[in-house]
């Protein structure tokens, strides 16, 4: 271990054009050539080879980025960033691990870190790192608070980001945690969560909201066309590239690239996501020069990504860089009432679109949305207010409305309300033949249904499944013959 | 040994360049001394370090002092030092979760002898590049 030395090395300038960068590094040799390397760069740098001159120069000097060893030799790294981090959130700290502590560095993201560098640090992926801090450094960041945690909160409104459930309460308060930071966020979700309303949540908290936020979905674009549309191409580099393209990197610089579906993404094109995760540069197919660009970058897969990377379809450095912020998109079922918030929500949404006087969802519709398991999630239920409202006039919404897909979704629903209909008859006996013959066409059908329900437990979509009918046809049978 | 630019940089683009080269390089001409000396005392202090935590059995000492060689030796370039160094590490963390923090460390025996040759070679070419810098 390299005795550290006394007291901080090199002092900024007192009136420093531009904030300083506090280098920590306890390897004196390390400390030499960081400090040279960014000095060449034209950043002023103040060098100290211990926590507690760390604090007490970051204290006392006007610095925006923290360039900051792990391993201390009177403190661990993590605390003292967290410590830095509560007196000025607004600074920017990138951490540094040897080779084979990824691990740590991960940590460190996710505990507020803005980026991580492996040693031995690379010249260009060292700059590359200052230079994407900076630019988030010296936006106004900690007068924008406040204001861009109210957008966030908006943003969740107004995009349909919808859910007081408790569980929601916390997604919030993490993405508003986590937006502030330039760390990667991988977003994790079954289909129909809201994944991509996630990124945008994260994108408008963040100090990057007045910047572009590009959406691609890597399973949706064929692979051979996927690295063009990520990191552009040139004209002529290859048949039908009529005119230069700039790609999705580029038109993201300054905002954030949410990448959907990203355990599709081919492994050729993993390894350019990695370079260019390491580089901030994008070379577009058929140029020669890079390009350097300022990205966010947020990604997102319905699958589970330690499996792909098990199975060698997804890279496991690529896996270890994006990895950083994990945010869990949680499925309809598991969100409590908010489904009648999201019901609502859109309904006053699309009949304020179709110009029709819808007035909400009665009581046995909020029943049956509350039982049903959605397996589409929001996107599920979207829909299907959508089907109402284009196919209905208005009012309130009964079981009557409900669109003839809403079936056979699992064996579990209960019944939204006792049958009514079947509660005023008494309890059916074995049906006979006999027993039926001579009857009316709709009676028959009323004992059959009610004898089913009663075999099934009173399950709505278990009889209804027997009855090879949709639950909703049987909802309204039930329904009609309660109006009756 | 030079920095960039020097007399001995005649066909730099010709030949890959050696990695203390480019260590120089990185730092620049006014700070490239500095640098191989101070990297050279680092190695020093790391070895003697080393070889302190193995006869004590100090598996944590270890694993701190071959955590700043994976740094050193990644930064000169020496690959081999560097996975080396590595295995230390992983074998005193290996160590202590095993046995506790103090510990025989006779298993690390062979990493460290050849941890300690491969550190003498690293602050030989270390210095000689050092002395190929001074003016």
């Amino acid at each position: 271990m390299t005795p550290p030395a006394k007291g901080p090395q090199h002092k900024v300038a007192p009136h420093a054009p531009r904030p300083a960068i506090l280098l920590v590094e306890d390897t004196l040799s390390l400390q030499v050539l960081y400090r040279s390397v960014l000095r060449k760069a034209g950043h002023e740098v103040v060098s100290v080879s211990t926590a507690s001159d760390a604090l007490e120069s970051f204290a006392q000097s006007r610095i925006g980025v923290v360039l900051l060893d792990l391993v201390l030799p009177d403190r661990d790294g993590l605390s003292l960033m967290q410590d830095m981090l509560a007196l000025r959130p607004e600074t920017a700290v990138i951490v540094m691990t040897a080779h084979g502590s990824v691990n740590r560095a991960v940590a460190a993201m996710r505990a507020g870190a803005h980026e991580f560098l492996v040693k031995p640090l690379d010249e260009a992926r060292l700059m590359a790192a200052i230079a994407n801090v900076s630019s988030t450094e010296t936006a106004p960041r900690v007068a924008a608070a406040p204001a861009t945690s109210r957008s966030a909160v908006d943003s969740m409104t107004v995009s349909g980001f919808i859910g007081s459930s408790g569980v929601m309460q916390r997604l919030h308060q993490k993405i508003r945690s986590v937006a502030r930071s330039m760390a990667t966020v991988f977003i994790m979700g079954e289909s129909g969560t809201g994944k991509e309303l996630c990124a945008l949540a994260v994108h408008a908290a963040s100090p990057r909201a007045a910047g572009p936020f590009i959406a691609l979905n890597c399973g949706a674009i064929p692979q051979d066309l996927l690295e063009s549309e990520v990191f552009g191409h040139m004209k002529g580099s290859f048949t039908g590239a009529i005119s230069d393209k700039p790609g999705a990197a580029a038109a993201a610089d300054g905002g954030t690239l949410f990448l959907d579906e990203i355990c599709e993404m081919a492994p050729a094109l993993q390894t350019k996501l990695l370079r260019f995760l390491q580089t901030s540069t994008v070379v577009p197919v058929g140029a020669t020069k890079p390009r350097k660009v300022n990205v966010r970058i947020i990604c997102a897969t319905n699958r589970d990504p330690l499996e792909a990377v098990r199975r060698g379809e997804f890279r496991e450095d690529l896996y270890y860089r994006l990895f950083v912020v994990p945010l869990h998109m949680p499925p309809l079922r598991e969100r409590g009432e908010d489904v009648l918030e999201i019901a609502e929500t859109a309904l006053a949404r699309f009949a304020r679109e179709e110009g029709k006087p819808f007035t909400g969802l009665d009581g046995p519709v909020k029943a049956l949305f509350r039982a049903l398991p959605w397996p589409g999630n929001v996107r599920q239920v979207l829909n299907v207010i959508r089907n109402i409202v284009v196919l209905n006039e208005g009012g309130l919404v009964t079981l009557s409305m409900l669109p003839d897909t809403l079936d056979r979704q699992t064996d579990t629903v209960a019944p939204p309300r006792a049958p009514s209909g079947a509660a005023a008859v008494a309890a059916p006996q074995a049906l006979a033949l006999d027993d039926l013959v001579g009857r009316a066409l709709a009676e028959i059908e009323r004992r059959v249904i009610e004898a089913t329900l009663e075999r099934q437990g009173g399950s709505v979509p278990r009889a209804a499944r027997v009855l090879e009918i949709s639950p909703s046809t049987l909802y309204r049978k039930i329904e009609g013959w309660a109006k009756s | 040994m030079r920095p960039a630019g020097g007399p001995m940089m005649a066909a730099p683009d010709v030949q890959p360049l050696d990695p203390l080269m480019q260590l120089a390089r990185m730092a620049g001409p006014e700070t490239a001394g500095e640098l191989f000396r101070q990297l050279a005392a680092d190695l020093e202090t790391t070895r003697t370090g080393l070889a302190q935590a193995a006869a004590a059995g100090d598996l944590v000492a270890l694993g701190r002092h071959a955590h700043v060689l994976m740094a050193l030796a990644g930064t000169a370039g020496d690959g081999a030092l560097r996975d080396l160094a590595q295995g230390l590490s992983a074998g005193a963390q290996a160590g202590v979760r095993a046995a506790g923090p103090v510990a025989p460390a006779a298993e690390l025996g062979p990493l460290m002898a050849k941890a300690e040759s491969g550190i003498a070679g690293l602050i030989d070419r270390v210095r000689d590049g050092a002395q190929g810098l001074a003016p």
